[in-house]
């Protein structure tokens, strides 16, 4: 069930990460992890391939960055279209989670 | 840092990533683990457990699919030494393959493609021109020896050889009656006529022949029979007719019970006895129906058969294969006394066999599409050197593959082919679509073939037209195989012999520096330019031709002016004696239309090349005798002729209304029959003679008037001597009447053939069309050709330009780095882009200079296609290399502008 769940939010959670601030791979899962609490570890093993396929779509676009000292880096941003990606999985999901917790009768506070 | 790669790659290698690809997951997983290993050592794991955890992260199984389903597929490896490569299957695969290298590029491939396609249309349908016109075997049996028979007279003009002489009924009998020359002879003779169904009358042609023209070209019948032979050379006078089987199908709805029923030509019946085969439409190619020539007495007019004086049928002989060219020659040569023996006509002249297949077109028109196959072909080249161009460049990119596959042991001829394969499913794609393009180009030239056969001027055996057959199929296919072979041979060649060494130690050196790569690219562009060179001389040529015959004074004022041709027929009761009266009635009602301001009549069309010639045996004091006297051509013409042509009068007067039939016999002369029969004397009111019906019995007729000259034979052609004589006095059945308008003379039209209608009730009216639109016809062939040599060269300079680029990019690319140091230090970026341009305009220059003893040769091919301009044209020629240098600087502008604006950071930083 968890795993079900975690394959088809992960794409949005990392849309939404890079919401604000374009971010490296390591960052992404780290702040996934971080951010759920510990619930939701993404594998290096899925995470990369899954931002391929985003930047293939058009959805975020990487960018090679150099620190001294530091390895090269590929930073991730969100273009416009992962913009509005974003917004409408925004909408749907909170009208899932509504029909949701209405049917199942979850009662928010 | 750890060095993650080889783990990395590990677990990457079921992926199948490009190389360079790879090389970025492999950086970008590599920052990865070290951000792990660092988390967790700095949470006190141990160095060894934070890279086996770090490693856990890339343990999911599908790792590997997932990167390759997210990231582009890898280039397909040329195989080396791989089973697949022998036989067809071998072939196959490596065409496979091409195609897939192809569509990783789309926009090289859809470009090559176009260029290809665009280049075998041209050769496509011109070939089919071609081929209809002149390769395809006459549809005639043994058509080799077949051959028209021609009487010839010493006193043969020049221009008019090109025409087929003729024969009257009496010398052909003689000939018939006594030669020994041929196997068979046969008599056949055009005529327009009035095909009645019902009510309403179609105009058509038929052919008048002597019951042996079928047997003589080895036709035997759709259906039914054909005419019975018979002692008689005319046939018996049976009331027969053999229909086409295009009438056969169209009127008759292709039933068998059409034999015995009853055609009316000119209101004539005749009985069908017969359908010719699909496809034959005679020697003219434009029969509908056969009627045995013994029946010219009533269909032409009664007693043409027994003048031994006009000559009006063809002759088409097969030629006696044993007797050979001397015998035959001999014999002719006997047949020749006894026919001017028999018909006291004998002036000097032979009899000549002329070739079936040598006149099928005109030696202009033959001409004509041989240089724009030449001129296609070129325009191949062109682009197969484009593509050649573009192939170098590629391989250039892979030479170092391709020496790594090489020094792995794979045979040089297989990588050969493997490239060939390349360049062969590009010809392949673009010989697809060249041939759906050339489908559309036949059709286009099917709906010019009218006007074009019509301004060749002299006889043609029509053929079927041109259109995509086998044979055009067969030849597209040998250009595809051949534009493969061009475009692909020299890359694979080029790269099959990489230099391992170089390539190989070369290795940190960035694609596309082979210097051998740049040579090669600009010889291409030397070629490319020549071509160009060569086409753009051709087509300037011809267009300053095409301008020069525009502006050619015709002698007539064609705008405003409709013409048509009534055709009365004498069932009709329109007898020649009414002729006079029929004109002078139609004429009065069409001058009655408002918006009319003049109208006048002839028997022919100015630049129609079908005016009556006569001879002048008489002018003023000389006298000439018949063989020897001046040729004319002979017009009758209403009061109204200059008006409505817009002809001047230069001195004396006009014909009037008061010369007409009972008054005295007068005429007017062109300058150039003024000047050529009188000289320098002042042929105003001397008298003259003439060999024509106008004058018998040694009448004279006074030369009362002078008028400008007009040009009735070709533009080119110079103006006729014509002799102008009253309508008023003596008019044939059939003429054309000239309507001069104030307005579009279109629009009147529809008045204009109600006019006729009321003034002549049931004749038909054809060829109604403006003047203008005739003279249009007139050069359609000039146009034509310049329209599509232009349409050549503009073809050939786009490429050649699009070299240019390529080259000068190239060069801009392969020289970044020194570009950059010279441009920090100090150089001027302007400077810059010019030693670029100038570079690669070099090669520009080689190739104009190789183009223009090229075209020099080339053009006199085009020499009797050409008027009032050598081949050598100055104009042209300069006219020619502004272009090519606009041209050439175009091309190599954006290029340099680059190479100016070369980031000496950038570039040096790279290095």
């Amino acid at each position: 069930m968890q795993q079900e769940l975690k394959k088809g939010t992960t794409p949005m959670l990392i849309l939404a990460l890079l919401e604000h601030e374009a971010r490296h791979g390591y960052d992404l899962s780290r702040m996934i992890e971080l951010r759920s609490g510990g619930v939701v570890h993404v594998h290096a093993a899925s995470l990369y391939p899954l931002l391929y396929r985003l930047e293939r779509a058009k959805l975020i676009a990487g960018r090679w960055v150099e620190k001294p000292g530091e390895r090269r880096r590929r930073f991730y941003g969100l273009t416009p279209a992962g913009r509005r990606q974003l917004a409408q999985q925004r909408e749907t999901w909170s009208e899932f989670v509504r029909a949701i917790g209405e049917v199942a009768g979850v009662r928010y506070a | 840092m750890h060095d993650w790669s080889e783990e990395i790659r590990i677990r990457l290698a079921r992926a199948g990533l490009r190389p360079e690809d790879e090389l970025l997951v492999v950086e970008e997983l590599s920052a990865h683990l070290d951000d792990v290993v660092r988390d967790l050592t700095a949470r006190g794991v141990s160095l060894d457990d934070a890279r086996a955890r770090a490693l856990d992260e890339l343990a999911d199984g599908d790792f590997a699919r997932l990167v390759a389903s997210a990231r582009a597929a890898a280039v397909p490896p040329i195989p080396i030494g791989s089973q697949r490569g022998g036989g067809i299957s071998g072939v196959l695969f490596d065409l496979r393959l091409g195609a897939r290298m192809l569509r990783r590029n789309p926009v090289f491939a859809v470009l090559s493609i176009v260029t290809i396609a665009l280049a075998l249309a041209a050769n496509a349908t011109i070939y089919s021109a071609l081929r209809s016109l002149m390769l395809k075997p006459l549809p005639y049996e043994d058509p080799d020896n077949l051959a028209f028979v021609q009487l010839t007279s010493p006193r043969e003009s020049e221009a008019r050889i090109d025409t087929l002489t003729r024969w009257s009924w009496p010398k052909y009998e003689v000939l018939h009656r006594t030669q020994r020359a041929y196997a068979a002879l046969a008599g056949f003779s055009t005529q327009d006529v009035a095909i009645f169904n019902g009510g309403t009358a179609e105009r058509a042609a038929i052919e008048l022949a002597t019951p042996s023209y079928f047997p003589v070209l080895g036709i035997s019948p759709a259906t039914g029979r054909l005419f019975d032979a018979t002692r008689d050379p005319r046939g018996d006078g049976s009331p027969v007719a053999v229909i086409s089987h295009a009438m056969w199908l169209e009127r008759f709805g292709g039933d068998a019970s059409v034999l015995g029923r009853t055609l009316d030509v000119n209101r004539q019946p005749f009985t069908i006895i017969g359908v010719a085969p699909p496809g034959f439409a005679g020697l003219s190619g434009s029969a509908v129906a056969w009627i045995p020539i013994a029946h010219a007495n009533t269909l032409v007019y009664d007693g043409v058969m027994e003048e031994t004086g006009n000559h009006w049928f063809k002759v088409v002989a097969r030629r006696n294969a044993s007797l050979g060219a001397e015998g035959e020659r001999a014999a002719l040569s006997r047949a020749y006394n006894a026919v001017g023996a028999a018909t006291a006509s004998e002036n000097g002249g032979a009899i000549i066999s002329v070739p079936l297949d040598s006149r099928r077109v005109t030696p202009a028109m033959g001409r004509t599409v041989m240089i724009l196959f030449g001129g296609a072909a070129l325009v191949l080249l062109i682009a197969c050197a484009n593509i050649a161009s573009l192939l170098v460049a590629r391989s250039t990119a892979r030479e170092q593959e391709v020496a790594v596959r090489l020094a792995l042991g794979a045979g040089r001829m297989r990588l050969v082919r493997q490239l060939l394969a390349e360049s062969m499913v590009l010809a392949t794609a673009g010989g697809v679509a060249g041939i759906l393009l050339a489908q559309a180009g036949t059709r286009a030239l099917r709906a010019m073939t009218p006007a074009l056969l019509a301004s060749g001027g002299a006889d043609l055996l029509t053929l079927e037209p041109a259109r995509i057959d086998v044979g055009v199929l067969l030849f597209t296919l040998a250009a595809i195989v051949v534009t493969g072979v061009v475009a692909g041979l020299l890359p694979a060649l080029r790269a099959s012999r990489t230099d391992l060494n170089g390539a190989l130690r070369d290795g940190t050196t960035a694609a596309g520096h082979g210097r051998s790569s740049a040579r090669a690219r600009s010889v291409l562009v030397v070629v490319q330019t020549a071509v160009a060179v060569v086409l753009l001389v051709g087509a300037g040529l011809l267009l300053r031709t095409f301008l020069h015959t525009r502006a050619i004074p015709t002698g007539v004022e064609p705008s405003h002016v409709v013409t048509m041709r009534l055709a009365p027929l004498e069932s009709d009761g329109y007898t020649a004696g009414r002729a006079v009266q029929l004109y002078t009635d139609v004429t009065n009602r069409i001058d009655a239309i408002p918006g009319v301001t003049a109208t006048s009549v002839d028997r022919c069309l100015p630049l129609s090349g079908a005016c009556s010639t006569t001879v002048a045996t008489g002018a003023g004091a000389q006298s000439f005798e018949l063989d020897k006297a001046p040729e004319v051509d002979i017009h009758f013409v209403l009061p109204g002729h200059l008006d409505a042509l817009g002809l001047v009068l230069k001195r004396g007067r006009m014909l009037t209304d008061a010369d007409r039939d009972g008054t005295s016999k007068v005429v007017l002369l062109s300058e150039s029959a003024a000047r050529h029969l009188f000289g320098n004397a002042d042929p105003l009111g001397q008298r003259m003679k003439l060999a024509t019906a106008y004058l018998r019995d040694d009448a004279s007729a006074e030369v009362v008037g002078i008028v400008s000259d007009v040009r009735y034979d070709g533009v080119t052609d110079p103006p006729g001597r014509s002799v102008y004589a009253p309508a008023l006095q003596m008019a044939s059945r059939s003429m054309y009447v000239f309507v001069r308008t104030t307005g579009n003379p279109a629009d009147l039209a529809p008045a204009i053939r109600a006019a006729v209608q009321e003034a002549a009730p049931g004749v038909p009216v054809t060829t109604l069309q403006t003047m203008k639109h005739h003279f249009a016809d007139v050069l359609a062939r000039t146009r034509l050709m310049t329209l599509l040599l232009g349409g050549f060269a503009v073809f050939a300079l786009t490429l050649a330009m699009v070299g240019v680029f390529g080259v000068i990019t190239f060069n801009v690319e392969q020289r970044r780095a020194e570009i950059g140091l010279r441009l920090a230090l100090g150089a001027q970026p302007h400077a810059v882009a010019a030693r670029i341009a100038l570079h690669g305009l070099a090669w520009f220059g080689i190739g104009i200079t190789v183009g223009i003893p090229a075209a020099f040769a080339a053009s006199r091919m085009l020499q009797g296609l050409l008027y009032d301009i050598a081949p050598t044209d100055v104009t042209t020629y300069a006219c020619v290399l502004v272009t090519l240098a606009a041209a050439g600087l175009a091309g190599a502008w954006l290029p340099s502008r680059r190479a100016a604006s070369v980031d000496p950071c950038c570039t040096l930083r790279s290095q």
